[in-house]
């Protein structure tokens, strides 16, 4: 019950992640490598102000602008100087593995003795006269977090900001033709993507009461196989839906993880298997159209 | 009397200048476009019709030369920002529109061209019945699949939509790229007839390039004929009128002979100096 609920509350954490990759991979159609580094820095930098004595809801929030300034460094990089996107992010992820050094003063930052957002609300509620563990709250918490964001995510879609972003993935050369600044909405959706990742850090590290340097590596692996689930079992006709099934791919990606780490997987295995998903899943479709092909011809 | 539509000035371009790859697309094109003229291009592979198009557009910054549509000069813009003033319909009816947004989706786009885009929303019960009005003019029955994802679409309905488009914020110029090639003769005849249409009715300033001649025959007030980058003919009001495609097919055929002695005179010249 105990590992449900951890695995369900982690996912939960990682369903920020899936819902930023949904909007680089597969909205923007950029494959953004910053996910790495961002993931690490969201969680420095709320684990460092956090250290300082910071308000846990300020140390979360400024994790997540920290965030998107990294989305909008690449972006820059990417639009501006036209280098290529992967590189753009490559670039920035290795930058950053320095400033995360910097803002944690070494390769771990400890939050042992610290109050993290995930106390605050469970000291709120509980002062309430409730008496509910720290496990159940963040989970609530976080369910209603990722809930909220999604709905928000899907509401700014429709936007007209929301529908320039979307048309300058699916067709740049029409959001050009259209007056469209390809560029700016490239820059502004590479921002709000890593925002969404940097807060991912962010609630990470609370939870787990610590940042680390290599924390983030291959993290945007596990953003790919979560949104790659999610668009396999959940409807996909809607942006609405698309939100929605990458917040839940992300839940069941990490229950999936956790029931074979509790049948015997061996944890130094995770991120090979997760490789090792994405890769087939990502294949798979070429490969049933090539055997169609095949059979029809 | 009111500014010109378009007014082009010396527009000339080099690719792959200094290469041996080198080749002169454009050799100062002068073009003087007033408002309500439709102009059809015409032009050999190569000819410099195509990069013409692209050079106004601003998908081809041009080596030099100035382009200046109402009055305002937008040498300098990049093609986001022409789109203010200028709409285009592609070739390729897939690059017109984007496949995975629904039919209402990309219209609610096209209907903000210039205008800033924020968190208006564009979908709303009022802007959807405009929206529907607008395709229901195209007489497809498009109007009862809005909510259908583009991709779901013919390249004939994709086209047709994509010149609704252009059209749902009124453009100083609208910039037709061989919009009918890629479709089959139906399809390419419907989109005839509505651009014809629609054109006639917002008296829209037109620059439409094509390889058809009759398309050039039976559309528009003036046909310019593009050769080695240049402007070969330039056919206007009674001129045009009564041009036929038999007299396209002689133009062309006198500027294919002058090639021909171009070739000669160039090998004489060898002959005679090497």
């Amino acid at each position: 019950m105990n590992l449900l609920l951890g695995a369900t509350t982690v996912g939960l954490i990682f369903a920020l992640l899936s819902l930023g990759t949904l909007l680089s991979f597969r909205v923007l159609r950029s494959l953004d490598l910053t996910t790495d580094g961002t993931f690490t820095t969201g969680a420095a930098v709320s684990c460092a102000l956090l250290a300082h004595g910071a308000p846990p809801a300020a140390a979360t929030l400024a994790g997540c602008l920290a965030g998107a300034l990294c989305g909008v460094t690449t972006g820059l990089i990417h639009t501006r100087w036209r280098v290529d996107v992967i590189l753009a992010g490559i670039l920035v992820m290795t930058a950053l593995y320095s400033v995360d050094l910097w803002v944690m003063r070494g390769g771990n930052l400890s939050l042992a003795g610290q109050a993290t957002l995930f106390e605050q609300a469970t000291g709120a509620v509980n002062g309430g006269g409730a008496a509910l563990s720290r496990e159940v709250v963040s989970l609530i918490l976080l369910a209603l977090l990722a809930g909220g964001l999604a709905l928000a995510l899907g509401s700014f879609a429709s936007t007209d900001l929301g529908l320039a972003l979307r048309a300058t993935g699916s067709s740049p050369r029409m959001a050009r033709a259209l007056a469209i600044d390809t560029g700016l909405a490239t820059i502004i959706g590479l921002g709000l993507a890593n925002a969404l990742i940097g807060l991912s850090g962010a609630l990470f590290a609370q939870y787990q009461g610590f940042a680390n340097i290599s924390m983030g590596v291959g993290i945007i692996v596990t953003g790919l196989a979560s949104v790659i689930l999610g668009e396999a079992l959940f409807p996909q006709r809607t942006i609405r839906q698309r939100l929605v099934a990458a917040l839940l791919g992300a839940v069941v990606f990490r229950l999936l993880i956790a029931a074979a780490l509790w049948a015997g997987l061996d944890p130094n295995a995770l991120r090979l298997v997760t490789a090792v998903f994405v890769l087939v899943a990502l294949t798979i479709p070429a490969v049933i159209r090539r055997l169609r092909r095949s059979i029809h011809a | 009397m009111p500014e010109p539509s378009l007014e082009v000035h010396q527009l000339a371009h080099t690719f792959h200048r200094g290469t041996p790859y080198e080749t002169t697309a454009l050799q100062g094109v002068d073009l003087t476009l007033e408002p309500g003229a439709f102009v059809v291009v015409l032009g050999s592979n190569g000819s410099g019709k195509s990069t013409l198009l692209n050079a106004i557009a601003g998908s081809l910054q041009t080596e030099s030369g100035t382009i200046r549509v109402d009055g305002t000069d937008v040498t300098k813009w990049p093609a986001h920002r022409r789109a203010r003033l200028i709409a285009r319909v592609f070739q390729d009816p897939f690059v017109g529109t984007a496949s995975d947004m629904t039919v209402l989706e990309n219209l609610a786009i096209a209907s903000t061209r210039g205008l800033r885009r924020g968190l208006g929303r564009p979908l709303a019960s009022t802007r959807r019945a405009e929206l529907r009005d607008a395709v229901s003019r195209l007489g497809l029955g498009l109007e009862e699949r809005l909510d259908t994802p583009m991709g779901m679409l013919s390249g004939g309905q994709r086209q047709a939509l994509t010149l609704l488009m252009a059209m749902l914020v009124r453009p100083s110029l609208l910039l037709l790229d061989e919009h009918t090639a890629a479709l089959d003769p139906r399809s390419a005849e419907l989109l005839l007839r509505l651009t014809q249409s629609f054109v006639a009715a917002e008296g829209l300033t037109t620059l439409m390039v094509t390889h058809s001649l009759p398309q050039a025959v039976r559309l528009g007030n003036r046909i310019l004929v593009m050769h080695r980058g240049e402007v070969a003919y330039d056919l206007t009001g009674a001129q045009k009128r009564r041009a036929r495609v038999e007299d396209l097919l002689a133009r062309f055929e006198e500027l294919r002979r002058s090639d021909m002695l171009d070739a000669d005179a160039a090998a004489l010249l060898r002959r005679s100096y090497a």
